[in-house]
């Protein structure tokens, strides 16, 4: 018997580390390189097919946090799961993720949820050794993404999707 | 008649207006926006009634908030945060909700708002490339230092070789203007590697983690230090035929820094007080206990620092460059490793001529010391 069921998503981290890019990259197929910061909420949806069953995920793409603005936790509500996302390049970014995770969770308790490393194509200027990654790993699904060549992309959503569809 | 332009011209403005139902869905009153047409593709008859949430999710965290308006005896009007939808195409359209209370009818008012948007964007993209170039230019401007740091610490292996040879030469106490020369060289090279020391604990001072920037819990003798870089210094002074008298800190004056390193920031004043006296002239290392705090300053006779210097002297080659200023780096190095321990430093032109240096450090919480009156 087939189903299809919607769930919305949030994707949370500092600005600049590529959440509107992934998005770009899972629902279009497209990258740029030039930096168009969201302003509020952007709102896309991406069907998912499992087998029989489809996903409608229905993904809210947030203003990142920064000094200039901070992330309006109350458009947390009614989300399934969220994506963390930071930039493999600025290590900063991987603390922000965590600090936003605390307050996802306050909000939303525990559901699903994965790490995404992003900017995986320029791992030569990763701020990340082996070992912090290992460490981050073992507390989490981690994902090291490329919205610009896509790699590891469409990974990360499909396995946010199906822990989303086994609750 | 009337109420028909009044609703061609919120469509104009790119505004729809949706009236709430009973039942929660809502009703279009009045003309489309061309924007909600081309979303609602034409199917929806006015007369249809919709799911607003469904067709905007961004709804489902609004209409609740919204709920309080349209249940009247409070505001009357709320707003909403910019989103954005993506149109065919993947156009951007960026919207904003407000809530309204009109008598008795509950209104919810969608309006596109370009102009808003993009110049907010305008601003926070700017501030936000601002902020990730600045980051990425102290990143590259700390793997410059390392790369200086490298080098400086290569150059002084060879250095090892030089003194060495020049040692050994100097040990055979060779005659006549050999001997000189000899002795020439040798200062010149331990100057050297002074000088390459200095730039070295400059750089492991900045680099500590974040953990060392504040040792609150190093504690050390005043004392101990003091009597110690004063000994030190007397030689190379008396070669000058300069004083340097003291205060001796009581025993047991402990305070906030670690032994090691204060005996630098010590010996660091002594040297620049030494260097600038006139052959003859005196040197005081004045001790002075406050409440919280002790300080010790170092005055000489000298020249004085010139007035156009003052300001930079604390900050690296604030000294400007050129032999007296040896590297450049010596009070930079004091100010930066005094402030560690959460202490101050500073510089005084002396009423009578010379130039008095002054630190303070803070008293550790279980010293003991009085000053001996
Ligand atoms: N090389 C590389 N650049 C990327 C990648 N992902 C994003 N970028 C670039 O990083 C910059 C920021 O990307 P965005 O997707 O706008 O980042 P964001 O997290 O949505 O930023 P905010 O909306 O400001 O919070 C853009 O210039 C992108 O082109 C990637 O995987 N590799
Ligand atoms: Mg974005």
């Amino acid at each position: 018997m087939s189903t299809l069921e919607k769930r919305k998503v949030c994707l949370l981290g500092a600005t600049g580390v590529g959440k509107t890019s992934l998005v770009a990259r899972f629902v279009r197929s497209i990258f740029s390189d030039r930096y168009q910061t969201t302003i509020g909420t952007k709102i896309e949806t991406k069907h998912l097919v499992y087998g029989e069953h489809v996903l409608v995920l229905v993904l809210w793409d947030l203003s990142g946090e920064d000094e200039f603005q901070r992330v309006r936790l109350s458009y947390l509500r009614g989300a399934a799961g969220y994506l963390l996302v930071a930039d493999g390049t600025r290590r900063a970014t991987v603390e922000t993720a965590m600090a936003l995770h605390q307050a996802a969770a306050e909000h939303l308790g525990d559901v699903p949820r994965v790490l995404v490393l992003n900017k995986a194509d320029l791992r030569d200027f990763w701020e990340l050794d082996d070992a912090y990654e290992r460490e981050l790993a073992s507390r989490w699904p981690v994902f090291e993404t490329s919205a610009k060549t896509g790699a590891g992309v469409e990974e990360a959503f499909r396995a946010l999707g199906n822990a989303l569809l086994q609750r | 008649m009337e109420i028909s332009i009044v609703s061609s011209i919120l469509a104009s403005l790119g505004k729809v207006v949706l009236e709430r139902q009973v039942d929660g869905t809502f009703l279009q009153r009045g003309d489309a926006p061309d924007w909600y047409t081309r979303m609602t593709r034409g199917v929806l008859l006015a007369s249809t009634p919709i799911r607003v949430e469904a067709m905007f999710p961004f709804l489902e965290v609004f209409l609740p908030e919204a709920e309080a308006v349209w249940q009247g005896g409070g505001a009357t009007r709320l707003d909403s945060d910019v989103w954005c939808e993506t149109a065919e195409g993947g156009e951007e359209l960026p919207l904003e909700a407000t809530a309204l209370l009109v008598g008795t009818s509950r209104l919810l008012v969608i309006t596109r708002s370009d102009e808003l948007f993009h110049e907010r964007r305008l601003v926070l993209q700017r501030a936000r490339e601002l902020r990730i170039t600045y980051d990425a230019l102290s990143r590259e401007i700390e793997q410059k230092d390392i790369l200086v740091h490298c080098i400086v610490h290569d150059l002084a292996s060879p250095l090892q070789t030089i003194l060495g040879v020049l040692s050994s030469l100097d040990e055979r106490d060779p005659p006549g203007e050999d001997g000189v020369m000899i002795d020439l060289a040798l200062d010149a090279a331990l100057r050297q590697r002074s000088m390459i020391r200095e730039i070295l604990s400059v750089f492991a001072s900045e680099h500590e983690g974040p953990d060392a920037a504040h040792e609150e819990t190093v504690v050390c003798d005043l004392r101990a230090g003091l009597t110690r870089v004063v000994a030190e210094h007397e030689l190379t002074a008396r070669g000058r035929n300069v004083r340097i008298e003291r205060d001796m800190p009581p025993p047991g004056s402990l305070v906030v820094a670690d032994e090691p390193r204060l005996v630098r920031v010590l010996a660091n004043l002594l040297d620049n007080a030494v260097r600038h006296s006139p052959v003859g002239g005196n040197i005081r290392v004045r001790v002075r206990e406050e409440d919280t705090s002790i300080e010790v300053s170092v005055e000489d006779e000298g020249p004085g620092v010139p007035p156009s210097l003052a300001p930079r002297l604390f900050q690296r080659f604030g000294r400007g460059i050129g032999p007296e200023a040896g590297t450049g780096l010596g009070l930079y190095f004091c100010r930066i490793t005094v402030e560690r321990w959460g202490g101050t430093i500073g510089y005084a032109a002396l009423p009578e001529g010379g130039s008095r240096f002054w630190f303070r450090l803070r008293k550790a919480p279980t010293s003991t010391g009085a000053m001996a009156a």
